[in-house]
């Protein structure tokens, strides 16, 4: 019935989308290429889980209905796909880079405004 | 430089953990809060742990990965903030109140058969009803202990618990809630397919069926919740919900599509859906002539966006998912007198609305007596 209980569920299913991505991208900027090569497919995984237009998952859909709203500058969700693709292939550029770098401060944001919303502060 | 600051402010966090863990009392006075004592620890174990990662990791202290070490340092502070907040407060305030709720909601766990682990309760919410899920910890107002009207909404957050957690023994409730939201997004879709084939601007149309895409996620757990109670408590959930619209909430029809909850009035469709699934048909009735008295002395009505958002048919499907994953999770089913604490709430309701001006007076006395019986003599506590 209140905020919190509610807030603090949605909270959960970001954090954890928010934290998988960004362990990824420490693992991906990783000088050892095996480690890097590993992260990406890795990620390119959580980021095919997040844009499964099909799926029921909750957690998976908010996620997706975030980063469709914050991602225009990159194409929205279909930007994600390309960038899913060229992660499997280890062939990560600087755009498809600062797309990933993007949708993690996106779930990070998202994270601190659904925080402050529980706590009434937004 | 920046690095230096947060290097330094790193260290801080650190420190403050230690200290929060040095906080925590030990012994607990009250056995219902040792639950509450050990995740508090093992939370602030892991706080510092990832302190600790930041710190002395060589690969998150790269230059280049200053604004993962930064995310990542921000999250873990807001959980140091927020366990601070709630679970050490409560533990260090314990309260006879607090332990009185605690009994309460032990006895409801066990009586609805509830497959998680009890929260503990603290009476130190500043805001309405509350359960923070990474704690185990739901809060209520200071007062919440010497009322019964708004208890039956320990149900509705027992609910969230269902939802914020990958456990085999409610996978059944999660699935059900899926194949929901599979409901509302084919709904959604034919929607869209009916809006593009109409003529005239369709534009802020489908806008507005975009933002319901994405509304109805949590709006879906949200009903959920009250289902969930409905089912486990009875009609005194309902009750309790238009206790809360009529006495805090100004548009029951209003449709806040970056909203989280949904409106009252489709609240109070998928409850009355479930009171009929229950065969609790004469307490709907009731329920729902009560309901339109108020929204018609407060002169409410559905609007079109209401209307196109909430239609009856999408939460009467709402209220049958709800039911068969209540009942594949194990929970015990509501029924007419039988269990303790939900036979006690639907009384206060079925004594309020029998003697309205006398209410107060048989509350009172009814929670003194139930005091008594299960109030502990613990040494210690205010």
């Amino acid at each position: 019935m209140s905020d919190v209980g509610l807030y603090g569920s949605m909270y959960g299913q970001l954090r954890n989308y928010a934290d998988r991505i960004d362990r990824l991208i420490v693992e991906l900027k990783n000088p050892d290429a095996g480690v890097a090569a590993a992260a990406g497919k890795n990620l390119a995984a959580v980021l095919r889980d997040i844009l499964d237009v099909n799926t029921l998952n909750p957690k998976a859909l908010l996620v997706q209905k975030v980063l469709e709203r914050e991602l225009s500058e990159f194409n929205g969700v279909r930007s994600v796909e390309a960038i899913a693709s060229a992660l499997e292939q280890s062939q990560v550029g600087e755009y498809e880079m600062a797309a990933i770098e993007k949708m993690a401060m996106i779930l990070d944001e998202e994270c601190a405004d659904t925080l402050a919303r529980m706590r009434g502060r937004a | 430089m920046i690095t230096d600051y947060f290097n330094a402010t790193i260290n801080q966090a650190r420190e403050r953990a230690r200290v929060l863990k040095a906080k925590i009392p030990n012994p607990v006075i009250a056995p219902e809060l040792v639950g509450l004592q050990g995740i508090c620890e093992s939370r602030l174990d892991d706080i510092i742990a990832s302190l600790d990662y930041l710190i002395n990791d060589p690969q998150i202290n790269r230059p280049e990965l200053l604004r993962e070490r930064i995310r990542f340092f921000r999250r873990i502070l807001e959980d140091l903030s927020m366990i601070e907040g709630t679970g050490i407060t409560a533990l260090n305030r314990i309260h006879a109140d607090d332990v009185f709720l605690d009994k309460i909601v032990f006895q409801i766990h066990q009586e609805i058969r509830f497959p998680l682990r009890p929260p503990a309760v603290t009476c130190i919410s500043q805001s309405y009803f509350g359960i923070w899920p990474s704690l185990g910890l739901m809060s209520v107002p200071l007062a919440e202990s010497d009322f019964l009207l708004h208890l039956p909404d320990i149900y509705h957050e027992l609910g969230h618990l269902l939802f914020s957690t990958e456990n085999p023994k409610v996978e059944a409730f999660q699935r059900q809630r899926a194949k929901f939201i599979g409901a509302v997004r084919e709904y959604l879709r034919e929607e869209v397919a009916l809006t593009k084939r109409s003529t005239g601007p369709t534009e802020y149309q489908l806008l507005i069926l975009k933002g319901l895409d994405r509304s109805w996620i949590p709006w879906s757990e949200e009903l959920f919740c009250d289902l969930f109670a409905l089912y486990t408590v009875g009609p005194a959930y309902a009750w309790a919900h238009l206790h809360l619209t009529a006495s805090h909430t100004s548009a029951p029809f209003n449709v806040r599509l970056e909203g989280e909850h949904p409106p009252d009035e489709a609240r109070m469709r998928v409850l009355l859906a479930g009171l009929s699934i229950l065969n609790r048909d004469a307490d709907a009735q009731a329920i729902a002539r009560r309901w339109d008295e108020l929204l018609r002395i407060t002169g409410h009505s559905a609007t079109p966006l209401y209307r196109r958002s909430c239609p009856d048919a999408l939460l009467e499907q709402a209220a049958v998912y709800a039911h068969e994953g209540t009942k594949q999770i194990g929970c015990a089913i509501a029924s007419k007198g039988g269990r303790t604490i939900s036979g006690l709430l639907n009384n206060a309701w079925e004594s309020f609305w029998k003697d309205p001006s006398n209410y107060a007076e048989w509350e009172k006395n009814t929670i003194a007596t139930i005091r008594q019986a299960i109030q502990p003599k613990l040494p210690n506590i205010p």
